[in-house]
């Protein structure tokens, strides 16, 4: 008897627990909704993995002036064909956007800006910072 | 796990003796670090610094030079100012995505390959960065 209630105690413990509030999920990629706060860091991460390629891509640009005439103006056709455009645009509004959210960085090195509100208001500050800056540059560029 | 320890002693970067350095005094860990993982972050954080205006530097340049014929483009980086920050510029980017790229690696590939990879980027990062600079000073 006492075996019995205890296990109906449990279920109706659990079929509470589960059933009165959404109980918290784990973090599964698939299924979590998606957040501003995980979405702009990873976009910060491919924004830096893209940008340190662009990083060899400027320091080859460098080496091809040094290099001679003919060569620099074969990158400078390279770099103003189709693709070439593409990845320059890609180049500036990723680096828009991983300035600004590197100042958000430091700031929160900082010590400033931590709770929730702040952090989403920042976060949206920095989306619509970079997107106007990259629009802007893209503009100028091409 | 002999070998593990063996590589533990000869590796120059491992995510926990930075958490361990991170959090405690020097003295307190066993094994003496040789890359806490502060200077890590501090150098991370000054590149960071550094990039922020002399990227932005860069950016203005780029979108107010007239043309990108050969002769302007020389004429530009001949100027000592231009030279000096552009190879400011190149330093900074260069260490602070070798940075990045390390926690990166750190974070999605496991050990005996994370190392190698981390000091393949570095090889290569440093070459690239001292072709660069030495093509700079040429001009």
């Amino acid at each position: 008897m006492g075996a019995v209630s205890t296990f109906s105690l449990y279920l109706l413990l659990e079929t509470k627990m589960t059933h009165s509030r959404p109980r918290p999920i784990s973090p599964h990629l698939q299924i979590y909704r998606p957040q501003l706060t995980a979405v702009l860091s990873s976009l910060h991460r491919l924004s830096g993995l893209f940008l340190s390629a662009a990083a060899v891509g400027l320091a080859g640009w460098v080496i091809t002036l040094a290099l001679g005439e003919s060569i620099f103006t074969f990158a400078q056709q390279s770099l103003s064909s189709g693709y070439g455009t593409v990845l320059i645009a890609l180049g500036l509004f990723g680096f828009f956007y991983h300035l600004a959210n590197g100042l958000r960085h430091l700031c929160w090195d900082w010590g400033y800006g931590y709770d929730i509100k702040n952090v989403y208001r920042s976060g949206w500050f920095v989306v619509a910072c970079s997107i106007a800056a990259g629009i802007v540059a893209v503009m100028i560029a091409l | 796990m002999v070998r593990r320890c063996v590589l533990y002693r000869r590796r120059d970067c491992c995510r926990d003796d930075r958490a361990l350095d991170d959090y405690s005094d020097r003295d307190l860990v066993n094994v003496p670090s040789r890359e806490p993982g502060l200077q890590h972050w501090r150098w991370q954080r000054g590149s960071a610094i550094v990039l922020a205006p002399f990227g932005l530097w860069f950016i203005f340049q780029m979108l107010l030079m007239p043309d990108f014929e050969y002769p302007t483009v020389i004429s530009w980086l001949a100027s000592t100012f231009n030279s000096f920050a552009m190879a400011v510029l190149l330093i900074a980017l260069l260490v602070h995505s070798l940075l990045g790229l390390q926690i990166v690696i750190e974070d999605y590939i496991a050990n005996p390959l994370q190392r190698n990879l981390i000091r393949m980027t570095r090889f290569i990062g440093i070459a690239i960065l001292v072709a660069s600079i030495t093509s700079i000073l040429a001009i």
